[in-house]
């Protein structure tokens, strides 16, 4: 069938990708010149036993491709070595940290998925009028807060001065880690707001002026049944599009929420680790990103003729 | 072959907007230039030295001696915001800068052979576009240290695909037109007609495209000096007076955190609404 | 056309609004937020009331999170607070800085070259195992190992072997008379763990995954690493003076220090050590708790690390020392707070020395002022007008930048070129371990504290060659001075010469003393009952916490 072999066509794309990804993530340590030895032992006392756990967990005596091999071996069993500054394997040290980004990521796309959408319709529906305007405005300044701007303007109005949510950590339970991470995840969603606003705005405007809306609603289907019908369903293709774009954002932007609000997840130990010349965490890391990135994107393109039959039928249907 | 061609969304995106608005556009050129020229021209408009530290004022309100008051150390807020603009915007133009050069080259290779070269250089930025620019950026600073030039170097590689996309997809389209025929009839060779005649075509568009980019160059970069990678403190720039300023924000000294931020948004909406402008008045069809 | 231009005016005018709302939303409560600092009353606080009973659970602020706690990587304040309730050493050091019998109870000292532990009976580790002689081996001998690159390795330097010598007996043999090494077993040097634990934790002993098991009157229950430790008391302690009064106890982990002020202020911690000494006034205005200033074994110096640059010279290293402004370094950096010091110990680690020995080390020395005119001379006639320096710094704390903006000050007006390049806490740490992160560095600041209850320590560690002699500075007098001081067992007579040695370092200055400080800390207003000191690096000061 056709949709097999596009299907496995997507996947082994995916694969091509992630393979040259791993290439460059495990190969940019060739970059610096001099002594790998030093370079990954850089900043801390370089004692024998440190000595020997480096060139035994990178293979550093073995020619590049066999570090390589070696490296994506482990990769793949879920062993991404030891952490320089936490001697621990790298593994334990990410597990830890993932449920707060994760948390943190979940809560800053349904926000920009909410607002970003339901401002989007709203604009849309009332193309040209006040309210569509004043949706642009507001998009475009959100678009211009970056998280780090954002995350302390949130700090000294909602916290310092009304109190109303805590500055720092992520708490413990549940729904105390929820309450801890309102601020971030909204300081982490505005600049992302207009990217869905916007997108959705315009596939709405599309939708509704094309034939099929306006034989519905001469046929007297309501106005909402029409946009709830027809016009949602189709232009939710291209802002699943733009949401694909938006994981591997989000995580990286993470860092810079997380850093401002003192939590500890995936964002701030990799800054932390690029202070701190853990480069094992580091490449990790990065690793992981990319993979969600490479792995999103793909799933989103192998289920977009489902979502969006235009494009099944060739590139840039009309 | 390469990945597919821009969907809707993006081009959607990129669709210039039939907005003309002549009055805000000249404002926000002449906030860029004033913070530009401000920048340039800091050690005769800033009133202080950023570094001299003044162990009688820390944290002074606004006065005539200090009219943005002071911060921690005792130094002057307004002359740091005047000396900052200097790393805040050299590091996102050369960014534009190398990256669009990069980007046009890469590109103009790719859409005039086509063939191998562009299946090759598609999937190169297909892998690159997987990578964030920030995480592009903060896997140079482990590699290379911090300061500005890991980052810079790093961000110019991430953002060249975005422009080679667009010079590819451009090259492309303007190889079939009858213009380019009538040179080849006439003798001139590929590379010449490529780099002569459809390059200064194309170069305006993509142009106006990359000057986008500075706002997104402008915001990461001073994220990444926010959080201690980019620009180190004590040296004046925005991000990193930020991140210096985050301790005072308890104590209810929010000047010194939010001066530099309302500057750092007021010049990103500025660079956008002219960018934006930019990119319509010189027009040009996106192609499919 | 209208309608677009002003939808732009108002996406500019928006980003205007929201700018001046928050500015005005803040400016009022800008007012009265001066520093009014402390001025310079305080007061040393050794002791606090005594509780009224037990309590549940209470909870300290960390301001980093330990890198681990393993006793011999354990090198930091993180690390050690934290492991200090856990694990217990052979000897055990006191808030007063004294050395009393911990886990051996008794200890001799037969011949010059011999010490002899006897481990005490009937104590626990937390898994319920009991203690024995092979242990203390096993513990004592994990530090030696070059393969584990213990950074408790120097205080070993001179150990020929470790032996049990019977089931609770433990002989150590050194090379040389060494009457440093017995100071060190009331630190992390000293401290016992499982022999069997080592064995089965291996490479994850003390990190998150492994945890320890040790003998203290608090075990290690949890460590979510990044966020907080708990600790839960251990009923089977052997010492009852020192049960637990507090069920359980929390470290939280907050690096950021407003957040951690924040903390305290709101009480949702109960306390931390080291609280930034800017936040003094607010945190006693609070009404939440106590600041309290503890007796304090650091001082505040410059380390010279370079002697091979323009410090080289002894005449420069004076001229900077009277250059420098130290009365406003210590009013900027820690509001006054603490008194000038023209040497490298405080009093609190001189317990055994005779009172000759005190007035030697403290009063017949050089008490150097601020002198400029007389500085600059210095300088020009050691020929270095002009030469350049580089001075290290970290955005670790306000002290920081004070003491890098008041050096460059001081080294500008003797006309010297110092500059000043600032790296990350982490690259900081580094300086103190890799001799290649102090290429080219010329000087940087440092609190430099004892962990034993010997001033000598401090100067130990300047012996030409030694680990922590930066500067590689080298005084054969002084190393003289030392090495015989080291060998002799007599406190009274090895304070006459430590004495000695502290006059030399005065006189040749090979780091520069800045100050003393008390230790600042807050007691929430929930708790009370522990005794302030220094020594809550290797003491179990948790224990003592208790209802207030």
């Amino acid at each position: 069938m056709s949709t097999l072999r596009r299907v496995a066509g997507k996947l082994g794309g995916l694969l091509l990708t992630l393979f040259l990804a791993s290439l460059l993530v495990f190969f940019s340590r060739f970059l610096v010149p001099g002594d790998p030895i030093r370079f990954l032992l850089r900043g801390r006392k370089p004692s024998p036993e440190a000595i020997a756990d480096v060139t035994a967990q990178y293979g550093l005596n073995l020619p590049p491709w066999e570090q390589y091999v070696r490296w994506i071996a482990g990769v793949l069993h879920g062993d991404f070595g030891r952490s320089l500054q936490f001697r621990q394997d790298v593994t334990a040290v990410l597990g830890d940290r993932l449920p707060v980004t994760l948390m943190l990521v979940v809560m800053a796309g349904t926000i920009i998925a909410v607002v970003g959408l339901v401002g989007g319709t709203i604009a849309a529906l009332n193309k040209g009028r006040a309210s569509d305007r004043g949706i642009l405005i507001s998009l475009t300044v959100l678009g211009a807060i970056p998280s780090f701007v954002g995350s302390i303007v949130l700090i000294a109005i909602f916290s310092v001065q009304l109190g109303w949510f805590p500055s720092f950590g992520s708490g413990s339970g549940f729904w105390d880690m929820a309450y801890h991470l309102v601020l971030p995840s909204i300081a982490l969603a505005i600049v992302f707001i207009v990217l869905v606003g916007k997108v959705t705005r315009s596939a709405m405007v599309e939708q509704l002026n094309r034939e099929h809306v306006e034989v519905a609603t001469s046929r007297g289907i309501t106005r909402l049944a029409v946009v709830r019908r027809h016009v949602l369903r189709n232009a939710l293709g291209p802002i699943l599009t733009v949401s694909g774009v938006l994981v591997a954002g989000l995580i990286v932007a993470s860092s810079i929420v997380e850093q401002a609000f003192g939590l500890s997840g995936i964002g701030s130990l990799l800054v932390g680790s690029v202070d701190r010349l853990d480069f094992p965490v580091v490449q990790a890391i990065v690793l992981l990103v990319v993979t969600a990135f490479v792995v999103v994107n793909a799933i989103i393109d192998i289920l977009e003729p489902w979502i969006d039959p235009r494009s099944a039928a060739g590139v840039g249907a009309r | 072959m390469t990945s597919s061609a821009p969907t809707l969304a993006v081009r959607v995106l990129r669709m210039p907007k039939k907005m003309r608005g002549c009055g805000i556009v000249i404002a926000s050129m002449v906030i860029l230039a004033v913070v530009t020229l401000a920048a340039i021209l800091a050690p005769w408009v800033a009133p202080y030295n950023p570094d001299t530290v003044d162990f009688t004022a820390f944290y002074a309100a606004p006065s005539p001696a200090h009219w943005l008051g002071t911060d921690s150390l005792g130094r002057d807020l307004l002359s740091r915001i005047v000396w900052g603009g200097r790393t805040a915007l050299l590091g996102p133009l050369l960014v534009v800068v190398f990256s669009t050069v990069l980007g046009i080259l890469l590109g103009l290779v790719a859409g005039w052979r086509g063939g191998w070269i562009d299946a090759v250089l598609g999937r190169v930025f297909d892998v690159l576009f997987a990578f964030p620019s920030l995480l592009i950026a903060m896997m140079a600073v482990a590699l290379f240290g911090k300061g500005l030039v890991a980052p810079v170097i790093a961000m110019s590689i991430s953002y060249a695909p975005f422009v080679a996309r667009l010079t590819r997809s451009l090259v492309a389209a303007e190889r079939t037109r009858p213009y380019v025929a009538a040179y080849r009839v006439q003798g001139f060779g590929g590379a010449w007609i490529a780099l002569r005649r459809v390059l200064p075509n194309i170069a305006p568009i993509v142009g106006a495209q990359s000057t986008l980019n500075f706002g997104y160059v402008l915001a990461e970069l001073a994220g990444l000096s926010f959080l201690g990678l980019g620009v180190q403190a004590p040296t004046a720039d925005w991000g990193a007076m930020i991140n210096e300023a985050q301790s005072g924000i308890a104590a209810g000294q929010f000047l010194p955190a939010i001066a530099p931020a309302i500057v750092v948004v007021l010049v990103v909406v500025a660079v956008n609404i002219v960018g934006e402008d930019l990119s319509d008045r010189i027009g040009g069809e996106i192609p499919a | 056309m209208t309608r677009t231009r002003l939808s732009r005016v108002a996406a500019v005018g928006g980003a205007l609004l929201i700018a001046a709302t928050s500015l005005t939303a803040c400016s009022g409560s800008a007012g009265g937020t001066s520093t009014g600092s402390a001025g310079a009353d305080w007061k040393l606080t050794t002791t606090t009331a005594k509780p009224t009973g037990d309590i549940d659970s209470f909870s300290f602020a960390l301001y980093a999170e330990p890198a681990t706690l393993d006793y011999a990587y354990a090198f930091d304040y993180p690390d050690n607070q934290v492991l200090a309730n856990v694990c217990e050493s052979l000897l055990r050091l006191n808030p007063d800085y004294s050395l009393s019998p911990g886990l051996a109870k008794s200890f001799s000292n037969p011949d010059p070259l011999t010490w002899v532990y006897e481990i005490r009976d009937g104590v626990t580790f937390h898994d319920g195992t009991p203690l024995t002689a092979a242990d203390a081996v096993a513990s004592m001998q994990r530090i030696m190992d070059p393969s584990v690159g213990s950074a408790w390795f120097s205080v070993y330097q001179n150990v020929e072997s470790i032996t049990q010598t019977g089931p609770m007996e433990v002989t150590v043999k050194t090379k040389i008379p060494d009457s440093q090494f017995n100071q060190g077993m009331g630190g992390s040097a000293g401290v016992i763990e499982s022999a069997a634990t080592l064995a089965a934790k291996g490479k994850d002993y003390g990190n998150s995954t492994g945890g320890v098991n040790c003998t203290g009157p608090f075990s290690l229950t949890q460590w979510k690493s990044g966020e907080s430790l708990s600790l839960e008391r251990y009923d089977g302690y052997w010492d009852k003076d020192l049960r637990a009064k507090s069920a359980k106890m929390t470290f939280a982990i907050i690096p950021d220090a407003t957040a951690r002020v924040n903390a305290m202020k709101s009480g949702s911690v109960d306390g931390s050590w080291q609280i930034p000494m800017e936040s003094a006034p607010q945190l006693q205005a609070s009404g939440k708790g106590d600041v309290l200033y503890a007796p304090s074994s650091a001082t505040s110096d410059l380390v010279i690390s370079n002697v091979s640059g323009p410090l080289g010279d002894k005449r420069v290293r004076k001229a900077l020392m009277m250059a420098l402004d130290r009365p406003g370094i210590l009013k900027g950096a820690s509001q006054g707070i603490g008194e000038i010091s023209d040497v490298l110990t405080t009093k609190l680690v001189w317990g055994t020395a005779t009172d000759a020995a005190k007035k030697t080390a403290f009063d017949d020395i050089t008490h150097y002022k601020q002198d400029v005119a007389a500085a600059k001379k210095l300088v020009e006639e050691a020929g270095a007008t002009g030469k350049e320096l580089v001075y290290v710094t970290a955005p670790i704390g306000n002290d920081f930048s004070v003491v890098s903006q008041a050096t460059m000050a001081a080294a500008q007006s003797i006309g010297l070129k110092l500059t000043i390049k600032t790296v990350s806490p982490a690259q900081y740490t580094a300086l103190f371990s890799d001799p290649s992160a102090r290429e080219g560095v010329d000087l940087f600041y440092t609190v430099w504290y004892l962990s034993s209850p010997d001033a000598l320590e401090m100067y130990g560690v300047l012996r030409t060659g030694d680990f922590s002699n930066y500067g590689g500075w080298s005084n054969a007098e002084f190393d003289k001075t030392v090495n015989e001081a080291v060998g002799t067992m007599d406190p009274a007579a090895r304070s006459a010469l430590t004495a000695k040695a502290q006059q030399i370092a005065n006189e040749e200055l090979p780091w520069l003393p800045l100050a003393t400080g008390p230790l600042p800390l807050f007691l929430g207003k929930r708790i009370t009952g522990l005794d302030p000191s220094m020594a809550f690096l290797y003491y179990p000061w948790a224990a003592q916490i208790g209802k207030r």
